[in-house]
């Protein structure tokens, strides 16, 4: 075709109906408004995660820890002082080792204390050269603080305090913590002591022997102190394996919404396409050939996708900030890791990628509907009345959704008897096969079951329609139906989160007041000392003090978390929630013996009535119990068992019962004034405000990610719906003039958009509702080790709310247009 | 108003007097009305634009449609048939002028009660057939039969019945789309006369058609009118008057044979 006439052909068309070119462009916008978002925030994630963690650098670090949380500076640095390769030593006070606070006020007891790195040993290149007389505070830690650059602030650890001028701290890919500040050590006497350090080599690694040689050295030079010297690549491994496994969720998800963004795209270009066809038939009948009018239409859509795709940039660019600001942030509340800065520079060339993907997707999309358009006989779109009617096979689809659902329930089956993160995955994809199908099949039998021979004009023109233009829609059903589906299982997954710890946290914070250390304890750790614990006990309205205290270990290979507690005591209380064993079970035990989490039962591989050996003794697993405070395996002994592995140290948390009569916050002032060395002191309801608040926080993301697939559901589906309205103007203004009521077109636009919300949503929901339940009930348990109670009552909520969005907002466009078409008069002559 | 109601009384005049130059007139008017006259239009004008721009499309027409009667309305393309055909078929309101229908004006009624009168009292056949692609011919004709009321029941078998009578009992169940022109033109005749409307617009019916099928449109058209029921079609054709009772012409919005 003639440039100049393609010209005429697509731009009058575009001016006459701007309309259906906005259509186009918004569902494409759309599309790329999605993928942006989900691309761009979930691989900056990743990549930022991984800059912060070290995974990209790969200089050879090794991390060494000391039993009791203290390792000594003095004999490290001496020990490690012959080592040639050796460019760093940085030590690290953890949890709380050293506070800073601003001069003259009082340590708030709300505020939570932050890392000091303190810089020393043989080079400070690895973090940052702080003066003497500076101390260096990231960006969050004055925040949380209340300081800024040039005040003056007090650090201090134990006795020993300075006051330094504060200055920023760059955050840079070697910033690894939070809430940290930096200073040089030798402000404090050679026998401060700091929880671990990072010993940094100046090659790139240490082979095996090399390895087990340096620690070795490195046991024999600290002496008994060290508990664990490993190379911190192990750790990175780890978190790769993590990031890795995320980015690969990621890679599923963002395919899956370039999928869903190619339906759309197709959907839209196909209405468009449809809607041309008598044009298209009469240019072949003057003699334009297929391939001259199929480069037009595919040259038409690649304009318009670039148009859109710009538009989804412009729109999605700052949405995605947004997201991954939000993600960032908290991960940093969640997990404490302040995340590199990501880079502008890098997203300018994610946005040409993410333009010309969607635009390569978009071409794609109309080559087939091109195709499929000009294909047909020459003379087949040249009358109306073929346009609309695209019926789908019924036999087809039946025979496709009988075989997809046979697969399904094989996969579940299988899934159900040999558990596995293959099978899950698996599972998750028939799932959305699954989800297609059952949305196209609902499409041919909704309509055929719900038309009657009673039925008024609009009940029948409305299923009519849906009986015999099914074709045109069905992308637009399949595209919802898996959004919808992926929807209803993360509001599951997230409803089961939140009930399972809600449910948790309510039986296992039982007690009237909670006791931690504020800042620091006697020995500079994050622990209540036993004076404390002591005048604590000694409170006449204190009725029990039950205490916590924590050590770390290896069992089977495995970084293990040690508690000791009054075991009986908590079971009389009521506190654990068994999966295997009882309360009477660990009280007529009479060996030694340790209460085990969840997660450490498939860790370590263990289950009730086994035996491991701690610190050289011999325990008795005598029950599993359910346990979310922590994903890393806890092995619970009696407090007795505990003192007796890992020596006298202050606990870190006290549960304490009051008396009946009294008043909880009388008595927790009285303990605050009672008390001379610092606590955070919370009730029962802060604590359980506070776990909350944590849950929250944890499930900002994922609440995101929802909202942008329930747009996604919602712009596809009614974008496609009221385009095909639009294409119907000249049906509904011959129904005006044959006197039909607009009640009554409101009625058949009511029953067209509620059968088309509603098809998606059953099937979607319903699978949706399998997915969560796959997803809660074996991924979980896998990946991190524990069960969930799972919860559908959130996707109820959802699946309603997107029904009666949807369903009003397919109405209202559907309405506007039927004004449109009565008040301007549409012509009763095709032309 | 007013027009409507001289005409009825007139009408009742006429029937009485005996003498003056109106008489002839009069006379002649109770012959028509003996008829049963079914639409009346007086100085109808319809004005498109505003200021400079506007364009009268009609003008001062004033015509008589009777009950039986088959009437063609000739004319160059864009002297204002099809304008005229929408204002009788109360699809579009006149700027100007008096319409009466069943002896009522209603030209200044409301949205309502045209839309009422249109699904009771008017049927419409269109140049391109205008059936609604994703119904069946019978779903199609049983359309103004439920619009009006009709028990679903009912109106299925009066539909069949008159698809039946058009010859076109085997296609009852085919979509518009497989349908040829004349079966497609047929059953839009069978939508419009499902109802029972008191007269019939046709614009342009047989322009899509061959010269077989439109010929057969006509003698559809022209036994619908011989039937009772008013029939006004629009037409280029000159073989189409044939058919006709009377034939009204237009030039540039106005009537000017009568």
């Amino acid at each position: 075709m003639p440039l100049w006439l393609w010209m005429r052909f697509v731009v009058r068309r575009w001016i006459r109906n701007p309309l259906r070119v906005a259509f186009l462009v918004l569902s494409i916008g759309v599309a790329t408004t999605l993928w942006t978002a989900v691309t761009r925030v979930a691989f900056s994630s990743v990549e930022s995660f991984e800059k912060s963690i070290g995974v990209a650098d790969k200089r050879y670090q090794i991390r060494v820890s000391a039993r009791g949380g203290r390792l000594d500076r003095r004999r490290l640095r001496d020990a490690l002082a012959a080592l040639p390769k050796l460019t760093d030593v940085v030590f690290l006070a953890r949890e709380a080792g050293l506070v800073a606070r601003k001069r003259g006020t009082r340590v708030s007891e709300d505020k939570k204390p932050f890392t000091i790195v303190g810089v020393g040993g043989m080079s400070a290149e690895n973090v940052v050269s702080v003066p003497s007389d500076r101390v260096a505070i990231s960006e969050s830690g004055m925040r949380n603080l209340g300081v800024t650059v040039g005040d003056s602030v007090m650090v201090w650890r134990g006795s020993e305090a300075r006051t330094l001028t504060v200055e920023q701290l760059p955050t840079d890919s070697n910033s690894r913590f939070s809430e940290s500040a930096v200073v040089s050590l030798g402000h404090f006497s050679e026998e401060n002591s700091f929880d671990e350090a990072l010993i940094a080599f100046g090659q790139k690694e240490l082979s095996n022997q090399e390895f087990e040689d340096f620690q070795s050295w490195l046991r024999s030079a600290t002496r008994s102190e060290l508990v664990l010297a490993e190379p911190l690549t192990a750790p990175l491994e780890r978190a790769q394996e993590v990031t890795a496994a995320y980015r690969f969720n990621i890679v599923i998800v963002a395919a899956m919404s370039l999928c869903v963004c190619a339906l759309l795209v197709y959907q839209a270009t196909q209405l468009s396409f449809i809607a041309l066809s008598r044009e298209l038939s009469i240019l072949r009948i003057v003699g334009v050939s297929a391939v001259e009018i199929g480069s037009a239409l595919i040259l038409e859509a690649a304009i318009m996708s670039v148009l859109g795709a710009l538009i989804g940039l412009v729109v999605g660019y700052p949405a995605t900030l947004y997201l991954t600001k939000s993600l960032l942030e908290t991960a940093y509340q969640l997990y404490g890791v302040e995340f590199a800065e990501l880079s502008r520079s890098e997203s300018v060339l994610r946005g040409v990628i993410t333009v010309f993907t969607i635009a390569l997707v978009s071409c794609a999309s109309a080559t087939i509907a091109a195709v499929r358009a000009v294909c047909g006989g020459i003379a087949s779109g040249a009358r109306r009345e073929r346009v609309h009617v695209r019926p789908l096979s019924s036999g087809l689809q039946y025979g496709f959704f009988v075989i997809v659902s046979t697969e399904v329930a094989l996969i579940l089956l299988m899934l159900t008897l040999y558990p596995s993160v293959v099978l899950t995955y698996a599972a998750l994809v028939s799932l959305l096969v699954w989800v297609a199908t059952a949305g196209v099949s609902g499409l041919v039998a909704v309509p055929a079951a719900l038309s009657s021979r009673r039925a008024g004009v609009p009940r029948m023109l409305a299923f009519s329609l849906l009986k015999r233009s099914g074709g045109s829609y069905v992308f637009g059903v399949i595209a919802s139906s898996v959004a919808i589906a992926l929807m209803t299982s993360l509001a599951c997954m997230v409803g089961s989160f939140r009930g399972t710890l809600r449910d948790w946290s309510r039986v296992r914070l039982q007690g009237d007041l909670f006791l931690s250390s504020a800042i620091a304890g006697e020995g500079n750790e994050n622990l209540v000392s036993e004076r404390v614990i002591g005048s604590v006990r000694a409170h006449p309205d204190v009725l029990r003090v039950i205490a916590y205290r924590e050590a770390r270990d290896v069992v089977n290979s495995r970084d293990v978390i040690i508690a000791g507690t009054d075991i009986r005591a908590q079971c009389a209380r009521g506190v654990y929630i068994f999966m295997s064993g009882s309360c009477r079970d660990v009280e007529s035990t009479t060996l030694p013996y340790v209460v085990i989490s969840e997660s450490a039962a498939r860790k370590c591989a263990l289950e009730r009535g086994q035996r491991i050996s701690l610190q050289g003794k011999n325990l008795l697993v005598a029950a599993v119990l359910r346990e979310f405070s922590t994903e890393q395996p806890l092995f619970i002994t009696d407090e007795a068992v505990f003192m007796e592995l890992y020596g006298q140290q202050g606990a870190k948390t006290l549960t304490i019962d009051l008396s009946d009569t009294v008043n909880v916050e009388h008595a927790r002032k009285s303990l605050m004034e009672a008390l001379t060395e610092p606590v955070i002191l919370r009730d029962h309801r802060e604590l359980l405000r506070l776990v909350e608040e944590i849950f929250n926080r944890t499930f900002t993301i994922t609440e995101s990610v929802r909202w942008v697939v329930f747009i996604l559901a919602v712009g596809g589906l009614v974008a496609g719906y009221i385009q095909h309205i639009w294409e119907r103007r000249l049906d509904l203004r011959v129904l005006d003039v044959q006197g039909m009521h607009r009640s009554e077109h409101f009625c058949m636009f009511c029953l067209e958009a509620c059968c088309l919300v509603a098809i998606p949503i059953v099937a979607g929901g319903g699978a949706g509702l399998i997915l969560g339940y796959t997803l809660t009930e074996y991924l979980n348990p896998l990946v991190f080790g524990w069960r969930l109670q799972f919860d559908s009552g959130a996707s109820f909520g959802i699946e309603v709310a997107t029904f009666a969005l949807l369903s009003v907002a397919s109405m209202v466009g559907g309405a506007m247009i039927l004004l449109q078409v009565i008040t301007k008069q549409v012509g009763l002559r095709d032309e | 108003m007013d027009i409507c109601r001289i005409s009825r009384a007139d009408r009742d005049e006429g029937s009485g007097s005996s003498h003056s130059d109106a008489w002839a007139e009069k006379k002649k008017g109770f012959m028509k009305e003996s008829k049963q006259l079914v639409l009346k239009a007086e100085g109808l004008t319809k004005w498109f634009g505003e200021g400079a721009q506007r364009v009268a499309a009609v003008h001062e027409v004033s015509m008589d449609l009777y009950k039986g009667e088959f009437v063609a309305l000739t004319g160059p393309s864009g002297c204002g048939k099809s304008t005229l055909l929408n204002m009788l078929g109360l699809v579009e309101s006149p700027t100007a002028g008096v319409l009466c229908l069943d002896g009522v004006n209603i030209a200044t009624a409301c949205a309502a009660q045209l839309r009422e009168s249109r699904r009771s009292r008017v049927g419409y056949v269109f140049q391109s057939f205008n059936l609604l692609s994703t119904l069946t011919a019978l779903e199609n004709v049983m359309v103004p039969l439920i619009l009006t009321g009709g028990d679903r029941a009912a109106s299925e078998v009066r539909a069949k019945e008159l698809l039946k009578e058009l010859g076109l009992s085997h296609r009852l169940h085919s979509l518009p789309a497989t349908l040829s022109g004349g079966e497609s033109q047929r059953v839009a005749i069978a939508r419009a006369v499902a109802h029972h409307p008191r007269y019939i617009l046709a614009d342009e019916p047989t322009g899509n058609l061959d010269s077989a099928a439109g010929a057969s449109v006509l003698e559809l058209l022209q036994r619908i009118a011989s039937d009772g029921t008013a029939v006004l079609m629009a037409t280029h054709s000159d073989g189409a008057l044939r058919y006709c009772s009377r034939s009204l012409q237009m030039r540039d919005g106005e009537l000017v044979d009568c």
